[in-house]
């Protein structure tokens, strides 16, 4: 449970993903000048957090390591015009999220529910609260493949947002949408999520 | 930030493969050998093809004498070469003579184009060797997961 000091971290933290660690920033400058070590580094340091990125939108092992391995690729085809002074993560996390996005267009099954009708059911203005929820390992995981359900753009904010950490106006450049449709998605997402919470809850 | 938020920062996260690294960056590896051996095959038939394509340039610049005859000179490139026997390699020689004599003049336009494709050769060696961190070390794990890569 995130405890009341976290919280107030979270602002903070989110500010240092707009600028790269120091160790970030000089183990791509070795990678750039020809180090090798530097880049396996950088794969260490970023592969784990990407997979769970992907992964909180894909939901399939192999086609979320099949994309990780594509970001890391690509990525190596441009260090020589990558500037230094961005945050690696969110980078990478923009590249994945488009070959997750692809590979979901691609893969999209003809009975997928339109979003429209997904949220038929759901008032703008839901009134369902979630403060009842406790916060066990069965609500997390219910919550979790309820995530897993949600359209792929959801799931894709959600991940960035979540796993990530990035800020809407990341989100917004990471997946070309506009800032509004951001948060737009992002409060959405949550209201269907309560619903369905709570339909899981008494079902 | 309300419950449903802290909710989902706190989603359990999926386990990462053992060895996701090592095949990450082994599939790097093994692309980046892969595009080399392509590029510089690619560079090495187009060098040779600029070469081929400015050799009377250079062999009328070396003689001093204008250069007259494209089919007269690769016939006696044959000959020096002791090649004259090959029936393939005369019948390739005769197509690009009589190729090289269709387009009007020969030696500006085999200059031209030889002088392009030498330069598309140096472009592909130069462009991935000046910079590229070498990879051609084969000392990283192979995880049984990175073989169907």
């Amino acid at each position: 449970m995130i405890s009341a000091a976290a919280e107030t971290l979270l602002p903070f933290r989110r500010a240092c993903m707009n600028r790269p660690r120091p160790n970030e920033r000089a183990l791509i400058e070795q990678a750039r000048a020809h180090d090798e070590s530097a880049f396996a580094a950088l794969v260490e340091m970023h592969a784990a957090p990407l997979f769970r990125i992907v992964h909180r939108m894909l939901a399939d092992d192999m086609e979320t390591e099949a994309i990780v391995q594509e970001t890391f690729w690509r990525f190596w085809q441009v260090l020589p015009r990558y500037r230094s002074d961005q945050p690696l993560l969110p980078y990478l996390a923009t590249i994945a999220s488009n070959l997750a996005r692809d590979r979901h267009r691609r893969d999209r099954r003809i009975d997928d529910i339109p979003v429209d009708d997904l949220l038929e059911s759901v008032p703008l203005e839901s009134d369902i609260s979630v403060e009842q929820w406790v916060e066990d390992e069965s609500t997390m995981h219910t919550l979790s493949r309820l995530v897993q359900e949600l359209p792929f753009n959801y799931r894709a904010v959600i991940a960035l947002r979540y796993e990530a950490d990035m800020s809407y106006e990341q989100i917004a450049a990471s997946l070309s949408l506009p800032v509004n449709t951001v948060r737009t998605h992002l409060r959405r997402a949550k209201q269907l999520l309560r619903r369905r919470l709570e339909e899981a809850g008494n079902g | 930030m309300d419950k449903m938020d802290r909710l989902l920062r706190q989603l359990p996260s999926s386990s990462v493969p053992e060895g996701l690294a090592a095949s990450i960056r082994l599939t790097v590896r093994r692309r980046h050998l892969r595009r080399l051996v392509v590029r510089r095959s690619v560079a090495s038939v187009l060098g040779v093809l600029g070469l081929w394509m400015l050799w009377p340039a250079l062999a009328w610049l070396s003689s001093g004498e204008p250069y007259a005859s494209t089919a007269s000179w690769l016939a006696g490139g044959l000959d020096y070469l002791n090649y004259g026997s090959l029936e393939l390699i005369t019948r390739v020689w005769s197509g690009a003579a009589s190729l090289t004599g269709s387009l009007g003049s020969a030696l500006e336009i085999s200059v031209w184009v030889g002088a392009l494709l030498l330069c598309a050769a140096i472009f592909l060696l130069l462009d991935l060797g000046s910079w590229q961190p070498s990879l051609d070390r084969g000392d990283y794990p192979i995880s049984a997961r990175s073989l169907h890569v």
